[in-house]
């Protein structure tokens, strides 16, 4: 379940973005500048760009942490969805035992090889990472620059965990649920080999504005001291 | 037409690198880091992508008042005074658009030279277009080069060039049609490159034989140590 990330941790991370939204070079908070946020605010090091899950990684504890930033609403218990993978299940189905699989299978089935393709990524990645406890941090921005900061474990699913039906009868969409609930846990589509992950937003949380002023380019340069580092 | 900076654009080209270098929270010289630090460089103000949503146009930085328009680009490359870059100009998907490129039956199959003037009146359409809408009159390619190897960078301003549909020879690179070519009429200099598969249409630039190169030192600050310079010179959140 999603809960609000530690207020210490929260406020550093909230920190260290205000100052990169006045640094007027940077033209948005996401990837890169959210994961180095992260990373500040967690005590780690400069993150390194890689192409694997877990965008920043504690090697002490082995904790690793996907970091994802959104834009949505904030409000109480908001369903948000995300992409977590590009999930090719009609043309990787074979190496998992599934045969070869097309829109013509039992929706089943395809789920599970859609679950088999996320569980084989994150076990894949811990590994090659040296990750034992794998983490997802989630900072959700509203269209006026609030944001709030979110964690939970990133999940591996056992292939029989979910009910897959298509949401309607082009089979554009596959939906994952928990059996007997309507509620939806991942959706895969087929045409862009995207696989999503529904997550909710907890009852209570707080939020912060990021708004600050920008600072001109002159500015950044006289307070970093730049010109006297440059020949 | 090539530009050279002046003393005073070229010291804040540096300056800005410098600056970038130095912020924690960029990871590459690419895409509107580049785009801002021109615009620092011009002294030329330019729209703020956290207020304003940034065009998808040909020209990333305009200067309004002398109706300049910059398509700015960044290469990691390892130039050299008389040597070759290419960079990727468009995504010119020319099958798709056949019919209005004057070619309704467009195909791989087609002549090299149709395919060729089919990809010359879809760049020259958006050069022309892109201009109009953003009111631009003269057109410029900015393009900032940097070696893989060092903190060694170079840069060329020059005119976007335009081509006449008869003024090239293509063909392709082999028989397996993966990549064709556009060369000058004389053989000498290949101009475009486009790959069917992904659609996407290259322009080789040969840079001068007085190519500006510089070095920027970097001194790369810690997240800690740019959160403590920054934040005390934001309103409202003093340490």
């Amino acid at each position: 379940m999603l809960v609000e990330v530690a207020q210490e941790t929260r406020d550093s991370v909230f920190t260290a973005l205000k100052v990169a939204n006045a640094i007027p070079l940077i033209h948005q908070i996401g990837g890169f500048v959210l994961e180095a946020a992260c990373a500040y605010a967690l005590g780690l090091g400069r993150p390194k760009s890689n192409k694997k899950l877990f965008d920043i990684v504690d090697h002490d504890t082995k904790t690793g942490w996907s970091i994802k930033s959104i834009k949505h609403d904030l409000h109480a218990n908001a369903n948000i969805e995300y992409v977590i993978q590009r999930a090719n299940a009609y043309g990787k189905s074979e190496p998992y035992g599934f045969g070869k699989i097309s829109a013509r299978s039992d929706p089943q089935t395809i789920g599970k090889v859609v679950l088999s393709l996320w569980n084989q990524k994150v076990n894949a990645d811990a590994k090659a990472q040296g990750v034992i406890n794998k983490r997802k941090l989630i900072l959700v921005r509203d269209s006026l620059d609030n944001v709030a900061l979110f964690e939970d474990e990133l999940s591996t699913f056992s292939l029989e965990s979910l009910t897959w039906r298509w949401t309607s009868h082009g089979k554009a969409g596959l939906q994952g649920l928990f059996p007997g609930s309507d509620e939806t846990v991942l959706r895969w589509h087929p045409s862009g080999t995207q696989l999503f992950e529904r997550v909710c937003l907890p009852e209570t949380f707080s939020k912060v504005s990021l708004r600050t002023k920008r600072l001109t380019i002159d500015q950044l340069i006289t307070k970093l001291n730049v010109r006297r580092a440059t020949k | 037409m090539t530009y050279t900076f002046s003393a005073e654009q070229r010291q804040r080209l540096i300056n800005g690198l410098q600056a970038a270098t130095a912020i924690p929270f960029i990871d590459d010289i690419e895409d509107f880091v580049v785009e801002s630090i021109l615009a620092y460089a011009k002294d030329i103000d330019i729209p703020d992508p956290f207020f304003e949503t940034r065009s998808k146009r040909l020209f990333d930085v305009v200067d309004t008042n002398q109706r300049v328009g910059w398509s700015v680009k960044s290469l990691q490359c390892p130039f050299t005074p008389l040597g070759r870059i290419e960079l990727v100009i468009q995504r010119a998907d020319i099958f798709k658009k056949a019919e209005e490129l004057g070619f309704p039956s467009l195909s791989k199959d087609s002549s090299p030279a149709d395919l060729g003037v089919a990809l010359l009146r879809h760049w020259n359409r958006k050069i022309n277009e892109d201009s109009s809408l953003q009111n631009v009159s003269s057109r410029r390619i900015f393009m900032l080069l940097k070696r893989a190897d060092s903190f060694e960078y170079s840069f060329v301003e020059e005119d976007i060039k335009q081509y006449d549909e008869d003024s090239l020879v293509w063909k392709w690179t082999d028989r397996t049609k993966t990549g064709l070519q556009g060369w000058s009429a004389d053989g000498r200099q290949l101009i475009y490159r486009w790959y069917p598969g992904q659609k996407q249409f290259f322009e080789g630039f040969y840079l001068p034989a007085e190519l500006d190169t510089f070095s920027i030192h970097p001194v790369r600050l810690k997240t800690a140590q740019a959160v403590h310079l920054l934040l005390e010179h934001l309103p409202g959140t003093g340490e």
